[in-house]
């Protein structure tokens, strides 16, 4: 029969489910209140569907720590961002600064990219003019880019702003200007003639590739070394200024999870995808559970034409198809997570309904039941003081066995395409995943933790449920 | 030679609170052709002992001891399947208390009957007629074998009940609360049919209640068991009328009765618990005639021939 | 006014469907016409089906009659709506047979109890809680502060079933349905509540109508004893008419069925009602007990019904003996 509410919070900690599950989900717990605490409640729209911020990653790369298993040292992913000259003299009527650093290059294979970053140039006369340079470890200097900041138009007030809500970006590997610079630059090396097409797509080996003469650019060495960088900045007016630069080494290893197609560093999308499904799980589980104990409750309890209100009700929910309709609401309103939950929600409480009307009728004719009505007690305080606490450990353990069923419907969902895109739920990234085809290139940082996580926060509540069964069922539990 | 003998029969449960001394040391007889009824209130230990006695008993159960006798057998240390073989069902079988609403609901009547029959390879067609039998052993017509339980009234069923313990002419038969559910005028003719049970066929019975004057409708012998332990034992007549034990004598000014003059009293308190179980007498706290050796463990204690009382009012308060 | 309940002729009837299309009644009370003093304790011994149950239920108007006529203080609620009946539960309460169901398992000692006063919005929290340990000293379950905070579960069937008439009487009623108090508790531990109840009635003055199937407890606890036999009384009067006296037959063979502590009993067998009870759906003609009946009179006891009339001072049979 029951007992007070302590020894059944003892009774199902008592079994390896019960403290497993209860041990696993305070660590959910935690990490989702540190995601909420860290993330930025837009950060579905504004940081994650937004391709410029993650411009600067290395596009589909796997996560740092498989370099643990291989002797193979890959290409570091390094960002460089200046924002004070390392030296500024005066020169005619304006400045010129100097940005400029170093690093260690140690990895046996090239760069996946290399970009350049202009931020804000503020300038009064002329445009000031850009140049980006770089010195090898075997001495050898190249010249990499040169360009002058955007002309002033017409009518434009001073000082002129440009590339401050848009930096100017240059991917190295990718400008005609850089490989007219780069094919000049091998010319005197190789002392031969050397045509802009056969330097593109290769500008990341030639200019950390160790290049004699003669060389066959196809099957370049790394060149090891320290490599000097040097930005300048020639200004015309003193009162010109930058906000600075940044540099970036592409790596071919990336973050603690590695990306996407997109950039998108993998290890914040899922840690984002924890609240979402432990919120979705449930709220999800809540909500159908209570609608659909009241329903239950007074669908049994009152009889008559509540009742069969009630049970038709269920019925054409129970019927109506899922999917189809998801799909059609979502061509009407768009994909929207809330949408999901709400669907989920309101197919989901036809079937508790059922089962708590069954057991409500047999209560209803007990005889706690009739002594309350003698007493004189209304309809609703019967239902919810004298049926409802009889059924509360039985309605607690179909919540618990409820959430990871939700989750795992939104993760379906979203896998078919119809979730929201634009918040990385686990079940969108393998949706992303699928669709950009990384299963077949074997991208399997891309897919493998979603999953994994959707299996392994499922089984987290399936643990705590298998805890709370012989709780409420006492047949089950074990004698001392 | 008592057809069966029981001796400081033991048994506890392990529980989650703690172990539950259910029975600490019961020892009677049963003669043939006799009844012997256990006499306690709920709590008692008496449906262990029923369930004990044909090793029945659930999976927590810690402690199981004592000696078994029937026939001058041995039969606590028989290996689990020749018990099953040779005794349960063959020559103990039992009555369980609430039996008749235990019937499978969707078998008939009459294969509940055979079923320890062709279970034992007994043909189907002898096992048929042997059912219908007892079916008329019981008081019952023979076309009640295609009957399902809930066509059946609950004297009807408890009959059944009786046919199936019967289906294979046991020595001696276990009766729990065989009438607790029945209406005053069914449980007499039911009654009946045990007493006719008893003088024809010399059907030896352990008759099992908490209603003193139920067992005395039919029982040759009573003992009164009282927190796990018998604490009398004696012939019908010497425990009605010359009760010797406080809880005896408490039990019997307890009840109700249809004439006479005086009123019933009460016996104040509650059993004691059975997992921290006080020392000495367990009756002590509710005896009106406690007195100094009672916190020490009562030996039982022989009357006379045929009457034992485990109380230190009859004994030898220096031995 | 003397009577605090007086039934007229009340039937209940309860149809079930048989097959498609057809529907019977159960006739589980057929025509009862009953009158409760102030201050009695009337007894109405019967057996399963004899409908005394639906008669207990029908008196508290937890069951509509299907006719008839009850007056309850004066006032007719035969056909009152449930809504307006907010006073007779305050006047009229019943007390269960079984004390494993008949008080919730969630809910502490003193929860159950104060229920009632919640209920009814009687008294501040304050007061409710002195009420309550009260109403603990009235049925002997002391010490109080300890009984309060216990569960059902921790008690014993006889302290359960103190705790719930605890309950059916902290509203202070009138008048009490008692439904098989004693038949799940103990036979040493019957006549303890039964003394409680006994002593409750004297010092509260309350009227009782007690259910049962046992005469013995009926005639330590009654005033006045009633028999019913498939949903009518066959016979009504003192204690000590029913029992020393018996006038109608169905009274007789329970009178004999009853099982005395006499070692003579076992020598012999008891003579027995034939057969079983008849079924509510399906009423024999006539006297309805005359297939059992060892003295019917043919052509009389099988055409002719009985009605209850007084045959002696107080003592009514309804038999065509007579």
């Amino acid at each position: 029969m029951s007992t007070s509410n302590r020894d059944l919070a003892k009774e199902f900690l008592s079994t390896g489910s019960g403290k497993l599950g209860t041990a696993l989900f305070i660590m959910l717990l935690a990490i989702s209140v540190f995601v909420i605490a860290t993330y930025p409640l837009d950060f579905g729209t504004r940081i994650w569907s937004n391709p410029k911020v993650w411009e600067d990653n290395p596009k589909a790369v796997p996560p740092i720590w498989i370099n643990a298993f291989d002797d193979f040292a890959r290409a570091e992913h390094r960002v460089f961002v200046l924002t004070e000259p390392s030296s500024a003299r005066v020169l005619g009527g304006g400045m010129e600064l100097i940005y400029s650093f170093g690093f260690d290059y140690t990895a046996d294979e090239f760069p996946s990219f290399l970009s350049f970053t202009i931020n804000e140039v503020r300038y009064f006369q002329d445009p000031p003019f850009v140049t980006l340079s770089m010195v090898r470890p075997d001495n050898t200097e190249v010249i990499i880019y040169r360009e002058l900041v955007t002309g002033p138009r017409q009518d434009e007030v001073l000082p002129i702003i440009r590339y401050k809500d848009s930096p100017k970006r240059v991917n190295l590997g990718g400008a005609s200007l850089v490989e007219t610079n780069v094919a000049r630059f091998l010319e005197d090396i190789l002392m031969r003639d050397v045509s802009t097409r056969e330097v593109e797509g290769k500008i990341e080996e030639i200019l950390l590739g160790s290049i004699a003469a003669g060389e066959q650019l196809e099957s370049l060495e790394v060149l090891k070394g320290e490599y000097l960088m040097r930005v300048r900045f020639v200004t015309f007016d003193q009162r010109d200024s930058t906000e600075g630069v940044k540099f970036v080494l592409g790596g071919s290893v990336f973050g603690l999870m590695g990306t996407d197609i997109i950039g998108r560093d993998l290890m914040v999308g899922l840690l984002y995808g924890f609240p979402v499904a432990l919120g979705i799980g449930i709220i999800t589980a809540v909500l159908t559970t209570t609608i659909g104990t009241i329903g239950g409750i007074v669908s049994g309890y009152v009889g008559g034409k509540t009742d069969t209100a009630l049970q038709r009700t269920s019925d054409i929910l129970s019927n109506i198809p899922l999917l189809p309709l998801l799909i059609f609401l979502i061509f009407i309103l768009g994909p929207r997570l809330w949408l999901v939950v709400v669907v989920l929600i309101i197919f989901g409480w036809p079937g508790l309904t059922i089962i708590v009307r069954s057991m409500v009728l047999q209560l209803r004719s007990g005889q706690s039941v009739e002594a309350a009505r003698a007493l004189g007690a209304s309809r609703s305080r019967i239902m919810s003081k004298h049926i409802f606490p009889q059924i509360a450990p039985f309605i607690f353990a179909q919540m618990v066995f409820t959430v990871p069923g939700a989750i795992l419907a939104e993760a379906g969902l979203s896998f078919l395409g119809l979730g929201d895109p634009s918040i990385p739920t686990w079940g969108q990234l393998l949706q992303s995943g699928f669709t950009s085809g990384a299963v077949y290139i074997g991208l399997w940082w891309w897919v493998l933790p979603p999953g994994l996580l959707i299996v392994l926060t499922a089984m987290i509540f399936v643990f705590l449920a298998l805890g709370v069964e012989p709780v409420i069922n006492p047949k089950l539990r074990r004698v001392a | 030679m008592a057809l069966f003998e029981a001796r400081d029969i033991q048994i506890h449960y392990q529980t989650s609170k703690g172990i539950v001394h259910a029975l600490n040391g019961i020892s009677f007889d049963v003669d043939k052709g006799e009844a012997f009824g256990i006499v306690g209130e709920s709590g008692s230990g008496k449906t262990s002992l029923a369930l004990g006695l044909l090793r029945l008993l659930p999976k927590n159960v810690e402690r199981y001891a004592g000696s078994l006798g029937l026939g001058g057998e041995d039969i606590m240390n028989l290996p689990e399947n020749e018990f099953r073989m040779k005794i349960r069902w063959k020559k103990i079988s039992m009555v369980f208390q609430g039996a008749m609403n235990s019937l499978n609901p969707v078998m008939r009547v009459g294969n509940q009957i055979t079923e320890p029959l062709r279970e034992g390879k007994v043909p189907k067609k002898d096992a048929h007629d042997r059912a219908v039998r007892m079916l008329e052993l019981v008081g019952l017509s023979g076309d009640i074998f295609a009957r399902y339980p809930h066509e059946l009234s609950g004297g009807m069923k408890q009959r059944v009940v009786i046919a199936m313990a019967l289906v294979q002419d046991p020595q001696l038969i276990i009766l729990d609360e065989p009438t607790s559910a029945l209406d005053v005028s069914i449980q007499a003719q039911i009654m009946n049919l045990l007493k006719r049970l008893k003088w024809e066929k010399k059907l030896s019975m352990i008759f099992i209640t908490h209603d003193i004057a139920l067992a005395s409708d039919i029982c040759d012998r009573l003992g009164v068991i009282y927190a796990g332990e018998m604490v009398e034992t004696g012939s019908l007549e010497d425990v009605l009328q010359r009760p010797k034990h406080p809880y005896t004598q408490a039990l019997l000014a307890s009840t109700p009765r249809l004439h006479g003059e005086t009123k019933p009293s009460f016996i104040p308190g509650i059993p004691p618990s059975l997992i921290a179980m006080p020392d000495g007498c367990k009756f002590r706290e509710r005896c009106p005639y406690a007195f100094e050796p009672c916190d020490k463990t009562v030996p039982v204690f022989a009357t006379s021939k045929n009457q034992k009382v485990q109380c230190w009012l009859y004994g030898d308060i220096h031995g | 006014m003397d009577n605090i309940l007086s039934l007229t002729d009340v039937k209940v009837y309860f149809q079930v469907r048989k097959g498609f299309f057809g529907s019977s009644d159960i006739r589980a009370v057929d025509g009862v016409s009953l009158e409760i003093r102030n201050g009695e304790t009337m007894a109405i011994v019967g057996e399963s089906g004899s409908g005394k149950t639906t008669l207990g239920r029908v008196a508290l108007r937890l069951l509509e009659p299907t006719s008839g006529s009850i007056v309850f203080q004066g006032k007719d609620i035969s056909h009152a709506s449930e809504g307006s009946l907010g006073w007779l539960r305050r006047q009229a309460q019943p007390i269960f047979q079984d004390p494993y169901s008949s008080i919730d398992t969630f809910m502490n000692v003193h929860q159950i109890i104060e229920e009632p006063l919640v209920i009814h919005k009687i008294g501040t929290s304050e007061e409710r809680r002195e009420t309550v340990k009260k109403s603990l000293r009235d049925v002997r379950l002391t010490p109080e502060d300890d009984f309060i905070r216990k569960y059902p579960h921790q008690l014993s069937g006889g302290q359960r079933q103190r705790v719930s008439m605890a309950r059916a009487l902290v509203l202070e009623p009138k008048f009490i349905v008692a439904d098989e108090p004693v038949s799940m508790i103990d036979a040493s531990s019957r006549a303890e509540i039964l003394f409680l109840l006994k002593e409750l009635q004297g010092s509260k003055g309350i009227s009782f109508l007690y259910i049962t199937h046992d005469i013995a407890t009926a005639r330590y606890f009654a005033d006045r004893i009633a028999v019913m036999y498939l949903g009518r009384l066959v016979e009504v009067g003192l204690p000590r008419q029913i029992i020393e006296d018996p006038l109608h037959p169905y009274t007789k063979a329970l009178i004999e069925a009853v099982p005395e502590a006499d070692p003579k009993n076992r020598l012999r067998e008891r003579k027995v009602i034939p057969g079983e009870p008849a079924s509510p759906t399906d009423i024999p003609s006539g006297c309805r007990f005359h297939p059992r009946c060892e003295y019917a009179i043919k052509g009389k006891c099988e055409r002719d019904d009985t009605y209850l009339q007084e045959e002696k001072p107080d003592h009514f049979v309804a038999c065509h003996l007579y």
